[in-house]
This record gives structure tokens, sequence and C-alpha cells, in this order.
């Protein structure tokens, strides 16, 4: 089975994502791909202890899981990968990682995002970089919990005013 | 005096307190703090701005509804160069209401080296099976 979700998550690993996510997909592989976790014992360990002994947890930096999802290194197990944020995804695209489609979870209220979504705020940078991964061919679809309606990112970022 | 912060998703802290305050009566040193729409930076600065406001030399109990979670995270990472009891800050999962009613009766009177024990084993005691 190869990448199952790409999903883009401020939270990283936590309930959504683990109950969620985790009993719709039945994931085996949850890839926290992240520099600042991958680069930080402290944060790795943190991270990996919220995932349950039955799904399997790695934690990658951006390179690092570039370089393993180009030589196909996931194909053996059902795999979620999760970033913190669309400059991730758009680094390993832009290294020639082929991505259908991306599922846009929470990102959060912050001085200068704009509301998307009650889950879902922006900023300028953050809607460039969505914008340049939509005209590369990436679907991205915005859904916190899978149950949860789903929306496509372009047609609201086409909506959004100026 | 001990205090104590609720740190939950969506508004079962604010639950929480509404319905021990109900039991107990009003409590000093107790504040919820909910998760809704805030990221891991944002989160992690609010029970920060929190502790710093009901810094007390007793010390404080930060109550978590789940382990594993943002929630618990973000408690872990403010007592993450704690050593034993020594910086008198103690993260407890899983909150219900025995443990804080316990909590809130005995904190005037125990250490939290006492106290903190104390309170886990009350919320173990309160969860049985009927059949």
């Amino acid at each position: 089975m190869p990448i199952v979700l790409y999903r883009v998550d401020e939270r990283l690993i936590h309930g959504q994502v683990v109950v969620g996510w985790g009993n719709s997909l039945k994931f085996d592989q949850v890839v926290l791909v992240n520099d600042q976790v991958a680069s930080n014992a402290w944060e790795r360990e943190l991270y990996l202890a919220c995932v349950p002994p039955e799904i399997k947890a790695t934690i990658l930096s951006v390179d690092e899981a570039t370089k393993k999802i180009l030589r196909n290194g996931f194909e053996g197990e059902k795999t979620v990968i999760l970033v913190e944020s669309p400059f991730d995804i758009l680094r390993m695209t832009q290294k020639g990682v082929k991505i259908g489609s991306v599922n846009v979870g929470g990102v959060h209220s912050r001085a200068g995002r704009k509301k998307i979504l009650p889950y879902l705020f922006l900023s300028e940078e953050e809607i460039s970089a969505f914008k340049k991964m939509i005209s590369g061919g990436v679907k991205c679809e915005c859904r916190d919990v899978p149950l949860a309606e789903k929306h496509d990112l372009s047609t609201l970022l086409e909506k959004l005013k100026p | 005096m001990i205090k104590c912060i609720i740190l939950t998703h969506g508004d079962l802290g604010s639950a929480l307190k509404d319905t021990l305050e109900g039991i107990m009566g009003r409590q000093e040193g107790l504040s919820i703090i909910s998760n809704s729409g805030l990221g891991r930076e944002e989160l992690l600065s609010a029970l920060k701005n929190k502790l710093n406001k009901e810094q007390d030399k007793d010390g404080v109990i930060i109550f978590v509804d789940m382990f594993g979670t943002s929630c618990w995270q973000t408690a872990r990472k403010v007592v993450a160069k704690a050593g034993g009891y020594g910086n008198k800050k103690v993260v407890i999962t899983g909150v219900n209401l025995p443990m804080l009613v316990k909590f809130f009766s005995r904190r005037q009177t125990l250490p939290m080296e006492q106290l903190a024990p104390l309170v886990k084993q009350e919320g173990e005691k309160g969860i049985r099976t009927e059949t």
C-alpha cells in the first residue's frame, strides 16, 4: 500500500489525526515531516509518545522524507504523511514528489491570517504556496475530520476578497 | 495554595469547572483553557500566560483530558525540565470529576508530592464497571 493521505495540520500528531483519520483510513504508519521536530530529540520523543502502539510512527526532515518518497520507500505500508504547513509540501513537490491531492486540516487563527473556514486561517504567503501547489496540479481538499464536509480550497480561494 | 489549570478540548474544561463549582462552591485558583481554534504555538502561549498569572510557591496541577493529544503535548512541554516534584508543576491526564473533588478538598492540607498521587488514585477509583 502506498501513501494514503498527505495532510497539512499545524497540530501535527494529535487526536483528530490518530483517532479521527486513524479509525477511518486504518493506516499502518504515520510519518511526521517537520525539520524542527526532526532536529530535536525531546520533541521527537514527545510526538512519538502520542501514537498508539499499533500504529508505526516515524519523524523525518523534509529532505529525508522527500528522498524516501522518491525511492518509493513507503510502498510496503499504508502511510499518512503529516506536515505543518503548505511550504513543506511545496518543497517536496518542487523536488519531484508527485502528489495527487492534499488534505488540508487545522491551520489556526493568528495575526496576519485570513479566515477561510472555522479551522482554516491562512496568511498571504500560505495562500500563495497553496496556489502554486494547485496550479501544479495538486488537488487541495479541506476537511478537518473524515466525516466532515469536503471543501475544495481552490474554489474557496477564488471567492476570497483581495 | 496549590492551583489548578484544566486544559481540554472544546468546552469540556468549562463544563467541568461549572459542574465542580455547583458541587463545591466557587473555587480560587481554578482556571480553564480550551484548545479550540488554537495552533501549537498559540496554545503553548495561552498556557504559559496562565502559568505566569497563577504562579505560586505551592505549585500548580495541570489537568488534561486525554493523553497524547495537543493538550497533553502542550502541558508536557511546560514541565519538560521538571525533576520530580521539584518545580511544583504536575500534569495529570484523564481529568474527571472525582479527581477534581479530591483536589479541591485536600489542596489546603497536603503538599504537592502527596496531593498529586492521591488525586490520580481518586480519578482511577472513580472508574468502575457494574454488570
